[in-house]
């Protein structure tokens, strides 16, 4: 399955004569590579493609811009918590501030890729495992599924504690692992084993 | 309507549940939500009276009672009972005359009744009604229906209402009665809420139509007054007031005059996040001391802006270490960097004020905890801390003076000493039989002179020792920004040749990609080039020597030039320059104007990085007995308001680009060094860039 792997760093070249991004073309076909130099362009695209399966490496620092790697990861989070973002940086992870640490540290679903130390292999791997995940995780599965269902997200699904909860709801207590979230998950996890033992 | 019956919810209780949970995150904010509705209410006075919320107290209680416009029984029906009512972003103003900004713009500030207690007792009137209106509204009857009827919809429940006589039509209000207390509230928690109502209001908008919150607590003696007044602020050791100017589109900007010993105002055009006004006061050691004594419920907490007249951030904190409270405008984060000089957010309180109409981009968060994080947010941070500068060049200040009046008076005691000796002997000499009884007197006299003379001596060494390990300090420091800037060009450069050497290794050879191997051979090549240039630069750094010299300025200035000219060749830039032949410095520091102009350049550099016109121009000439060394550049320029700000340690315009602050902080102190002066002046090239001018004489 195609998906999108969209790479912001102002150190890249323009298109897809990048060495880095051409390598990862050539050694995984199916992907659908994009480059940005300019942070607010990249940004816009993936705001404006959220609903595709997308993997986003953002380069920690851009000179010259007001936007850093750090801003994007932020205001995609605001968006969406479904992308994967692999944050890249020419830096080792000491030399980057404590609190952008912090703030990344924070985040669900973000890799940190050393530019110096790691090869096109190991982006390639990186790409690979991200793409299990996505098809694996519950929540990801969920919000796929609503994203094509947009009609069923605010009915009510389950109730817990004399507590109604939509599907969107539901995803987002699942996103919190709130106790909610988490029984939830588990009868899902357990109705669908019994359901796929039945039709055994 | 009926003298009495029921009001239902218009709203399922899980929307409720919903907004509540995400919006009020604790009971402090919860009852802070409460008077922030006194306040769009138009009330003046509020009394919020806490009764038997102690441990082990029965029948626990809080009150919230005001004297603004009250409801009428279809307000109530058709808002209170209603989530998110719209009125209030409808009318974001309050009535004539008060003319508020409304605070509870979403609608949700009477859900947090909820968090409170079980049950809420509304007594409300509008001036001119002939009856109070009094609705009970009890939320553990849905838990007790649901438990025993199974699932019931919350707005199946009906809240009795009834009408209570009154006796003065004129009055107007809302008392709200929240009863069966879910928590225990501390002596501390209700100091917590009285310390965040203080801040609710600013007191340079409070002033027409004032705005008072009492707060009662009889359990543990309390009885408050919250709300700050101008004269609350009064003891600080100095302070600045901004304003703007919407039709000359200016915005004040302050810096710290040493000659006047006044902090100056200066106009420089409006910021992209609109005119504000601001004023921060400036507490020293014995000006805290003073506000911590009079103000024990309040601590000098750093800035808040207010927008409308409204608190906006950082919303009511309810953070009792002062270390868990968050440093919204990062004024705390810079302490590190410098900590003697820095301001920090436990030495001023200030106001920022802004509004919707000249301020719209700045967004409050939907959290309501920061603003949204956008340019003009951000540059709205920049601003507010580039003002600080002013306390920071006063702190110096106040400290040079104070060590200068230690040195006088050490002088003048000096003096004093000498004096006393000269009269004394004068006596002797007019008078040869007092000389046997003053002996001992002059002998102690003049071993007090020695021991005075021997302090201000060793003094004198004591700082010129610090200003010599100050210098070393700074030949480190600016070793480091080298060895950054030169580590990351290494780094990058490395990067680029691995990824092509690893293309070639993957893919090569391959007859249809020849030319993107070719250029990928041109590409590494040049990269080479790049950084053989950067290993020679730092090189040439090394071969340094701090002993004074003779230098001719020309050759000195044409050696460090030289040694950029493949990096501005290869950036595009164009260096124009214009020095004197024949010009001698006597017994001067050749590393110093080594560090000058490599300091000065490397800042140009930065700046005309993504100019479309590159020029640097470095012009060099003899004006009465001083040198003067203007160097300036086509980037984009150091604004008006941060001319004196750029020279502090770790202050940049080139973030950015990888400046850490520390260039033109070196390009001061050795100008100093060489007791000449560095100033930003207007640029040479007209609207763009920037000129800096750097004035040394020839006699020291």
């Amino acid at each position: 399955m195609s998906f999108k792997v969209v790479f912001i760093d102002d150190n890249l070249k323009k298109g897809l004569k990048e060495p880095f991004v051409l390598s990862i073309k050539k050694f995984r076909p199916q992907i659908d590579a994009s480059v940005f130099v300019d942070p607010a362009q990249g940004l816009q695209y993936v705001l404006d493609n959220m609903n595709s399966r997308m993997i986003v490496f953002v380069d920690y620092r851009f000179d010259g811009y007001g936007l850093q790697g750090i801003n994007l990861l932020k205001q995609i989070r605001e968006k969406t918590s479904l992308l994967y973002i692999v944050m890249m940086s020419a830096n080792n992870l000491n030399q980057i501030t404590g609190i952008d640490l912090v703030e990344m540290i924070n985040q669900d679903y973000i890799w940190f890729f050393d530019r110096n130390n790691s090869t096109v292999q190991d982006a390639c791997t990186l790409i690979d495992k991200i793409a299990v995940l996505w098809d694996s995780r519950f929540d990801c599965v969920l919000e796929q599924w609503l994203i094509r269902h947009q009609e069923d997200k605010d009915k009510v699904v389950y109730s817990q504690n004399n507590k109604a909860y939509t599907w969107g709801q539901l995803l987002s207590e699942v996103r919190l692992q709130t106790e909610v979230g988490k029984d939830f998950e588990r009868i899902m996890n357990q109705y669908c084993i019994a359901k796929f033992k039945l039709e055994q | 309507m009926d003298a009495q019956g029921s009001l239902k919810w218009r709203f399922d209780v899980s929307t409720f549940r919903l907004i509540g949970r995400d919006l009020i995150t604790d009971r402090i904010t919860a009852l802070f939500e409460l008077v922030k509705n006194c306040y769009d209410a138009n009330a003046q006075n509020v009394n919020v009276i806490f009764k038997n919320v102690s441990a082990g107290e029965n029948n626990a209680a809080i009150i919230i009672e005001d004297d603004g416009f009250g409801m009428s029984f279809e307000d109530i029906r058709d808002k209170w009972m209603v989530i998110g009512t719209a009125s209030k972003r409808k009318e974001p103003y309050t009535p004539e005359p008060f003319v508020r900004k409304c605070v509870g713009e979403k609608g949700i500030g009477r859900f947090a009744v909820d968090k409170l207690g079980d049950k809420v007792t509304i007594i409300t009137k509008k001036a001119g009604a002939k009856e109070w209106l009094n609705v009970e509204i009890d939320w553990t009857t849905y838990y007790r229906r649901q438990n025993s009827e199974g699932i019931i919809l919350f707005t199946d429940i009906e809240n009795q209402y009834r009408f209570l006589p009154c006796d003065d039509y004129s009055l107007s209000g809302t008392k709200l009665i929240i009863s069966d207390v879910r928590e225990v509230w501390s002596k501390t928690d209700i100091e917590r809420f009285i310390s965040e109502v203080s801040k609710i209001v600013s007191p340079y908008a409070n002033l027409s139509y004032p705005f008072q919150v009492k707060i009662k607590a009889p359990s543990y003696d309390i009885d408050a007054v919250a709300i700050r007044s101008q004269n609350d602020i009064s003891i600080a050791t100095v302070s600045f007031s901004l304003g703007y100017d919407n039709e000359s589109r200016t915005q004040d900007a302050v810096f710290f005059d040493e000659k006047s010993n006044t902090f100056m105002l200066t106009p420089v055009p409006l910021k992209s996040f609109g005119g504000i006004k601001m004023t921060v006061y400036y507490f020293d050691e014995a000006a805290r001391k003073r506000y911590r004594k009079e103000f024990p419920n309040n601590e000098i907490d750093g800035i808040k802006i207010y927008r409308d007249g409204i608190i906006t951030t950082p919303f009511a904190e309810s953070k009792t270490k002062d270390d868990e409270k968050r440093d919204v405008l990062g004024i705390d984060k810079r302490l590190w960097e410098n900590i003697f000089d820095r301001v920090s957010s436990r030495e001023i309180i200030g106001i920022v004020e802004i509004s919707k109409k000249d301020n719209p981009e700045i967004i409050d968060a939907t959290n309501r905890q920061d603003f949204v994080d956008n340019e003009e947010y951000r540059e709205l941070k920049r601003f507010i801390i580039t003002q600080l500068d002013a306390f920071e060049n006063f702190k110096k200040f106040a400290r040079t003076q104070k060590k200068k009046k230690t040195q006088d008076t050490l002088d003048a005691t000096g003096e004093i000493i000498q004096e006393f000796i000269s009269s004394v002997e004068t006596i002797t000499k007019e008078k040869p039989e007092f000389k046997k009884s003053f002996e001992p007197v002059i002998q102690q006299a003049k071993k007090t002179d020695r021991a005075v003379k021997s302090v201000i001596k060793e003094r004198k060494e004591a700082e010129e020792e610090f200003s010599r390990k100050e210098n070393i300090y700074m030949s480190i420091m600016s070793l480091q920004e080298y060895a950054i800037h030169i580590t990351h060009a290494v780094r990058t450069t490395l990067n680029k040749i691995r990824d092509r050497v690893e293309y070639f290794q993957n893919f090569f050879p391959n007859p249809e990609e020849d030319d993107l191997f070719l250029e990928y051979a041109r590409e590494m090549y040049d990269e080479f080039m790049i950084l053989n240039r950067v290993i020679d630069y730092m090189l040439s750094y090394s071969q340094s020597n701090i002993q004074p010299e003779d230098i001719n300025l020309s050759i000195t200035l044409t050696e460090v030039l030289a040694g950029y000219s493949d990096l501005l060749q290869s950036s595009g830039i164009t260096l124009d320059t214009s020095l004197p032949q024949k010009l001698e410095l006597k017994n001067t520091n050749r590393q110093f104007f080594r560090d000058i102009l490599q300091n000065l350049m490397d800042n140009s550099i930065k700046a005309v990085k993504n100019s479309e016109i590159k020029i640097i121009k470095c012009t060099a000439y003899a004006e009465d007995d001083d040198l003067v060394i203007l160097m300036s550049d086509t980037g984009y320029g150091i604004p008006r308001e941060k001319r004196e700000w750029v020279f502090g340690l770790y202050n940049t315009t080139t973030e950015d680009q990888g400046g850490a602050g520390i260039g033109l902080y070196v390009v001061k102190t050795r100008v100093e060094s060489l007791k000449g002066a560095v100033t930003v002046e207007d640029s040479e090239f007209g609207e763009v860039g920037t000129t800096i001018k750097i004035v040394l004489p020839f006699k020291k």
